[in-house]
């Protein structure tokens, strides 16, 4: 019978052997996953990084607004389904990592909204200056 | 304008099974998803402007407080 709304997800083994930085590995059903995350990332010359370093507000990148799509226009496609079957499935899954706003799932999810903001700064000593 | 006019698309879901996926990096606000969706949206911002080479002494980035 042809079913509406969501499938069952079914996965014989899923293996993943990271996860970090506002990342999620989720097994079943959501209604919404939301996931924000912020980096500086510095490479040093002289690695030497202190506790205190790295106010985030300093930099425009990380308050900065992200244009996104306009509202929907009042006429919209109209999307209709059918799930003849009522599995969707896969048989081995690896994956070696997820990382910085990032979604693993077994499952259906009504809304995700991500958002990543990376900021890469490179700092050399100047042999020359004095 | 008469909403009757507008496009229609309709999906049937027959059986599907994928054997193996292999995946190196979800990354940077990505997903990997085995099921079903509504809405996805995803942003992702990746700064390496010209500035941020820095050749100087060393010195603090920002310190808090």
């Amino acid at each position: 019978m042809a079913g509406e709304g969501r499938r069952t997800s079914v996965v014989d083994t899923l293996r993943l052997d990271a996860l970090a930085a506002a990342s999620s590995l989720v097994v079943g059903d959501l209604e919404r996953f939301d996931a924000r995350s912020r980096a500086l990332a510095v490479q040093r010359q002289v690695p030497v990084f202190l506790e205190n370093e790295g106010d985030l507000r300093a930099f425009p990148l990380f308050s900065r607004p992200i244009p996104l799509p306009g509202p929907e226009p009042e006429e919209r496609v109209r999307l209709t389904s059918a799930n003849v079957s009522p599995c969707i499935s896969a048989g081995n899954i690896r994956v070696l990592s997820a990382v910085a706003s990032s979604l693993v799932q077994v499952g259906s999810v009504t809304r995700v909204e991500l958002e990543s903001r990376v900021k890469h700064i490179r700092q050399f000593v100047d042999q020359t200056s004095p | 304008m008469n909403r009757d006019c507008g496009m229609g698309m309709h999906v049937e879901n027959r059986g599907i099974h994928v054997g193996e996926i292999r995946v190196t990096a979800v990354a940077s606000s990505s997903v990997l998803l085995v099921g079903d969706t509504e809405t996805i949206l995803c942003s992702s911002v990746f700064d390496t402007p010209p500035e941020s080479l820095i050749v100087g002494p060393w010195v603090p980035l920002a310190p808090e407080g």
